[in-house]
């Protein structure tokens, strides 16, 4: 049922028939419900960091295996989880000066025994546990948003990871 | 430079999503508009000021605001479409009695809504005794009763 007759010169003082370009807001409008959709449904599988199958990654080497934030957000707090595997010897986790740039660690627990700067890297050192894997994590915050190609590693083993913080 | 930064980002992004909610989310006031208004002020305020609460980063805010909200008013003025596109245009509900469905659709309206601001507007009991029933750009709807 739709207002046949509504001609112009019928209508209140300063009110005009905009059927045309209200027909197309409508449109414009449904379309984005779709994309709010998506966008929550895209958060909800982590595409937006804080939590969800995307926002996580698994760094795999023979001594352990580096869980960090591969998507995150901006001036929020974050944790990386390092698991190194059973062994007498110390462990060392290792980082570069980029993903400090990233990155403001503002603890580790537990504490690593030694950290030292080697070769442009910064080397964490923990002490070994014979029996059990070590957990460990780094709770960090979030410093300036964009893509950071950062270096972590355990040991000898050091990757290249592309990390996305979101503004 | 952030401060101007967060709150121009936070005022056009916020404008947009409004404005693609269609005009009822925030005009028509129901219980959940105003729980949904309450906590979209409360979060859009942490996105602003970050962690940084000093009286300057307010009054750099508050300014960048303003001048956001002065800028569009000029260009509103200046160029009709523009305006048509960040307020919309009122909407003809009901014309001489008879429902337009597909603007009711479109603005997310029941005829309930409409006889209920006819009745608080003008006293009117039927949708016949109405000629003109028009969603205002502001989110009010106007009633004009038959002579």
């Amino acid at each position: 049922m739709t207002n046949k007759g509504t001609g112009s010169d019928h209508l209140p003082d300063g009110i005009r028939d905009h059927r045309a370009f209200q027909r197309r807001v409508w449109i414009v409008q449904r379309a984005a419900w779709f994309v709010f959709g998506i966008v929550l449904i895209s958060c909800l599988f982590g595409a937006l960091g804080k939590g969800g199958y995307l926002s996580r990654a698994l760094m795999e080497t023979p001594q352990g295996t580096v869980d960090y934030p591969a998507i995150s957000r901006w001036n929020a707090p974050d944790e990386i989880h390092i698991r190194f595997g059973p062994g007498d010897a110390d462990r060392v986790f290792i980082a570069d000066a980029a993903f400090l740039k990233g990155f403001f660690v503002e603890g580790i627990d537990p504490p690593p025994k030694a950290v030292t700067p080697k070769a442009g890297l910064i080397h964490y050192q923990f002490p070994g546990n014979p029996g059990l894997p070590v957990d460990v994590r780094f709770r960090l915050h979030t410093q300036s948003p964009g893509f950071h190609r950062i270096h972590l590693g355990i040991g000898d083993h050091v990757s290249a990871l592309l990390v996305l913080i979101l503004p | 430079m952030e401060s101007v930064i967060r709150g121009l980002a936070i005022y056009f992004v916020l404008l947009v999503i409004i404005r693609l909610s269609g005009r009822r989310t925030l005009a028509q006031m129901t219980p959940f508009d105003l729980v949904i208004l309450l906590v979209i002020s409360e979060t859009t305020q942490q996105a602003m000021l970050g962690d940084d609460f000093s009286i300057t980063n307010a009054i750099v805010l508050i300014l960048t605001l303003f001048l956001a909200d002065i800028l569009l008013s000029y260009l509103k003025s200046w160029s009709p479409l523009a305006g048509k596109v960040i307020d919309g245009v009122p909407t003809i509900l009901i014309t001489n009695g008879v429902a337009d469905q597909e603007a009711l659709r479109g603005c997310r309206l029941q005829i309930e809504d409409v006889l209920e601001a006819a009745r608080n507007q003008q006293g009117v009991e039927s949708v016949k005794d109405i000629r003109f029933a028009i969603l205002e750009v502001s989110g009010a709807i106007s009633i004009i009763k038959n002579q």
